[in-house]
C-alpha cells in the first residue's frame, strides 16, 4: 500500500496558498473543468497561470481533445486572457505526432479520427490516409470486392474520436493490425462527454471495438499515459513538477504515471467525495487515482 | 480427455447414437464452411433424422432468415424442415416475446433481425442507414430526441453501424430499466479465401458496453435461451438424452454444459483435440474453475465424415 491521504488545501490560510506554487517549477494542467468551463474562465484562473508564466515557470496545458487544433485552442485561451503561446499547448493529436516523430516513423498512418487530428499529424510530417467519410453505398459484398484495399506502406493505425466511424473503417483497421509490425495507437481512451440532455461517446468505445476485433491492445498516447512526460525529458526534480486536473482516472493518473505531484481541482468532474470512495475501498490499481492535494478551485491561490 | 468416437466399432457407434433423442448441431465448421458442405455432413444429419431423432441446426448468425437457411440446407442436401432451424435473431425475437416485452426496441442490426421482430409483433426503430450529416455540436443543437417508448437496445451485426448509432444506443442505455440485449457475441467473420476479417456483432457490443458502462445479455450460445424458445412449440428436451455437436469449445460445448446436455466436439472448425489437451493441462495445474471445466466436451470426432464412413462400413 503506497498512498497518502490527500491534503485538502481549501481551508488553508491565504498566506500559505499564495506561496504554495513557489515549490514548483513546472506545472502541467488540464483545460476543461480547471481553467475554462464552456467558454468562460473559471475563477480567474488565467491570472494564476499568467503569474506562473511571469515567474518563469514552465506551464504545459494538456488536453485529450482531438477535435480541435492547437492553434484554435490557443486562440480560445488567448481570447480569455491566458498569455499562452503555442509551446504551452498540447493535445492528444499533437502528442501523437511528437511520439511518432520520436520513433523516426517514416511510413503512412491509417487514421480513424477527425480532420483536426489529421492536420496536427501533417504538421509533424506524418503522412496519413483514412480520414473523412468512408461510406458503403453498395452491399457489403460489393464493397469488399470494389473498395477494400490495404496499402502496403502503412506502418501505423491511429484511432481517435471519429464521427464518421463505421464498419468499413473498423474492417480496414482490424486487417491492417493483423500485421504485428504495424503500430496500434489510440489518441485517448476517454469514454464519453456528458451534456445536459445527451451523452457523446468519445474515442474509448471506438478503440474498444478495434481492440476486440484485432485481439490487440492499443498504445494510449493521451492522459493518463505518461508518454508526453517522457517525451519532454524535463530536467527539473519530479518533486517540483505538479499536474493539476479535475479527473482522477485521466489527469491524476497521468501525474502518478509520470511520477510527479498531483492536484485535484473540484471545479470540474471529480470531487473529494470521489477520492473518499476510493480510499474507503481501495482496489489494486486505484492507488494511481489518489491526488496529493485537493482544492476547491484555483481561485483560492490568488 | 473426451471419448474419441473414431475408435468405436460400427456396433458401438449405433448403440451410442441410440442414447439420444434430440441433437442440436452447430453449422459453420461442422456441416459446412460458408457455402461449401463438408463431406459426410448431410449424410450424417439425414441419418439422425431417419433414426427418428429430433434434429436442430443451430447457428449464432443473426443476419440470415430461417427461410434463407432452409433453402441453403436443401441445396446442400440436408433434409431438414423450417422448424428445425435456429438462428440467434429468431431466438432473440421469440425470447423477448416470451418475457412479455411490450415496448419498442432500438435496434442496431440487419433487416433480417427486423423481420424476426416483426413476426412476433415487437415494434422497432433504428435499422438501416444512419449517418451524421453535420457537426456534432450542430447535432446537439438540433436537439436530437430520444423515443420515450424504447424499452430495450438490441445489438446485432449491422453493416450500417456508425458513430451516431453508437451514440443513440449509449443514450438509450442511460436508463437502467432499458434492456441491453445482443443476438450473439462472435468477434468476426473469417474469409480465409480472400484473406480478410470482417467485424461481427462482438466488436459492436464492445463499443457499446464501453460507452454505456453496462454489460450486454448475449442471447446466442453459450447462453441457453434457445432452450426456452424451443420449448414453446415442442415437447421439452430431456437433457439426459440430448446431444450438442459443435466445433467451438467456448460457444457450443459451454452451451451444452450449461444446458446439461452431452457434448461432441468435431475437429473441422475452430477447435481441435489439442485445444482440449491444453485445457486439461490448465486444470491439472490449478485452474479448476467452473468456467474452465465447462469448456470440456464429453466426446470427440475428427469430422462428421468419420461418423458417416463408420456407419456405412
Amino acid at each position: 500500500m503506497n498512498y497518502k491521504i490527500p491534503v485538502n488545501l481549501s481551508n488553508y490560510p491565504k498566506e500559505s496558498l499564495q506561496k504554495f506554487f513557489d515549490d514548483f517549477d513546472v506545472i502541467f494542467t488540464d483545460c476543461d473543468g480547471v481553467l475554462i468551463k464552456e467558454n468562460s474562465v473559471i475563477d480567474s484562473s488565467n491570472l494564476l497561470i499568467n503569474k506562473f508564466l511571469e515567474n518563469g515557470k514552465k506551464v504545459f496545458m494538456v488536453s485529450n481533445n482531438n477535435q480541435t487544433t492547437r492553434d484554435d485552442l490557443l486562440k480560445k485561451c488567448q481570447n480569455l486572457n491566458f498569455n499562452f503561446t503555442i509551446d504551452n499547448i498540447f493535445t492528444s493529436s499533437s502528442i501523437t505526432g511528437m511520439y511518432l516523430k520520436s520513433l523516426n516513423f517514416n511510413k503512412k498512418a491509417y487514421v480513424i479520427g477527425s480532420e483536426e487530428l489529421g492536420e496536427e499529424l501533417t504538421k509533424f510530417g506524418i503522412e496519413h490516409i483514412g480520414i473523412g467519410r468512408d461510406d458503403m453505398s453498395d452491399t457489403y459484398g460489393e464493397y469488399m470486392m470494389n473498395n477494400y484495399k490495404l496499402y502496403e506502406d502503412v506502418g501505423a493505425v491511429i484511432v481517435g474520436l471519429d464521427k464518421f466511424f463505421n464498419i468499413p473503417k473498423m474492417l480496414k483497421a482490424m486487417n491492417y493490425l493483423k500485421n504485428p509490425e504495424i503500430l496500434f495507437l489510440a489518441t485517448n481512451v476517454d469514454v464519453r462527454s456528458e451534456f445536459p440532455n445527451l451523452i457523446f461517446p468519445d474515442a474509448g468505445p471506438i478503440v474498444a471495438s478495434i481492440e476486440k476485433a484485432s485481439y490487440r491492445k492499443a498504445t494510449v498516447i493521451g492522459k493518463p499515459s505518461s508518454i508526453l512526460f517522457d517525451l519532454l525529458k524535463l530536467k527539473s526534480d519530479k518533486e517540483r513538477i505538479l499536474m493539476i486536473g479535475d479527473r482522477l482516472s485521466v489527469d491524476i493518473a497521468f501525474g502518478k504515471n509520470s511520477g510527479i505531484k498531483t492536484m485535484l481541482v473540484e471545479t470540474g468532474d471529480d470531487k473529494m467525495e470521489n477520492v473518499g470512495e476510493i480510499l474507503r475501498k481501495i482496489e489494486e490499481n486505484e492507488e494511481n487515482l489518489i491526488p496529493d492535494y485537493v482544492v476547491k478551485s484555483l481561485g483560492l491561490f490568488l | 480427455m473426451p471419448v474419441d468416437l473414431s475408435n468405436f466399432s460400427q456396433k458401438e457407434l449405433h448403440e451410442w447414437i441410440n442414447k439420444f433423442d434430440t441433437i442440436l448441431c452447430d453449422c459453420d465448421g461442422v456441416l459446412w464452411s460458408y457455402n461449401t458442405p463438408f463431406p459426410g455432413a448431410s449424410e450424417t444429419v439425414n441419418t439422425f433424422i431417419n433414426l427418428g431423432k429430433r434434429v436442430y441446426l443451430v447457428t449464432n448468425h443473426s443476419h440470415i432468415l430461417r427461410e434463407e437457411m432452409l433453402a441453403k440446407c436443401h441445396k446442400l442436401g440436408f433434409n431438414v424442415k423450417l422448424e428445425d432451424l435456429v438462428t440467434s435473431s429468431y431466438v432473440t425475437a421469440h425470447y423477448l416475446k416470451q418475457i412479455g416485452f411490450n415496448k419498442k426496441a432500438y435496434v442496431i442490426g440487419s433487416k433480417e433481425l427486423g423481420k424476426e421482430l416483426d413476426e412476433v409483433g415487437i415494434e422497432h426503430i433504428g435499422i438501416g442507414q444512419d449517418n451524421l450529416d453535420c457537426d456534432i455540436v450542430q447535432y446537439v443543437m438540433k436537439k436530437y430526441e430520444l423515443d420515450e417508448n424504447v424499452g430495450a437496445v438490441i445489438v446485432s451485426f449491422d453493416a450500417n453501424f456508425s458513430y451516431i448509432k453508437l451514440c443513440k444506443a449509449v443514450n438509450y442505455l442511460k436508463d437502467k430499466n432499458n434492456l441491453f440485449i445482443a443476438t450473439n457475441g462472435d468477434r468476426y467473420f473469417d474469409f480465409p479465401k480472400w484473406n480478410f476479417l470482417l467485424p461481427e456483432t462482438g466488436c459492436l457490443i464492445n463499443a457499446i458496453e464501453c460507452g454505456s458502462s453496462r454489460l450486454a445479455t448475449i442471447i446466442s450460445k453459450p447462453s441457453t435461451y434457445l432452450c426456452n424458445v424451443l420449448a414453446e412449440n415442442s415437447p421439452p428436451i430431456n437433457p439426459k438424452k440430448a446431444l450438442v455437436i459443435g466445433d467451438s469449445l467456448r460457444t457450443d460445448i459451454v452451451f451444452g454444459n450449461n444446458a446439461g446436455y452431452e457434448t461432441l466436439l468435431v475437429g473441422t472448425g475452430v477447435n481441435e483435440l489439442k485445444d482440449v489437451e491444453e485445457i486439461i493441462e490448465k486444470i491439472k495445474s490449478g485452474d479448476d474453475s467452473q468456467e474452465t471445466k465447462k469448456l470440456l466436451p464429453n466426446f470427440y470426432i475428427p469430422s462428421l465424415n468419420d461418423f458417416h464412413k463408420k456407419l456405412m462400413e
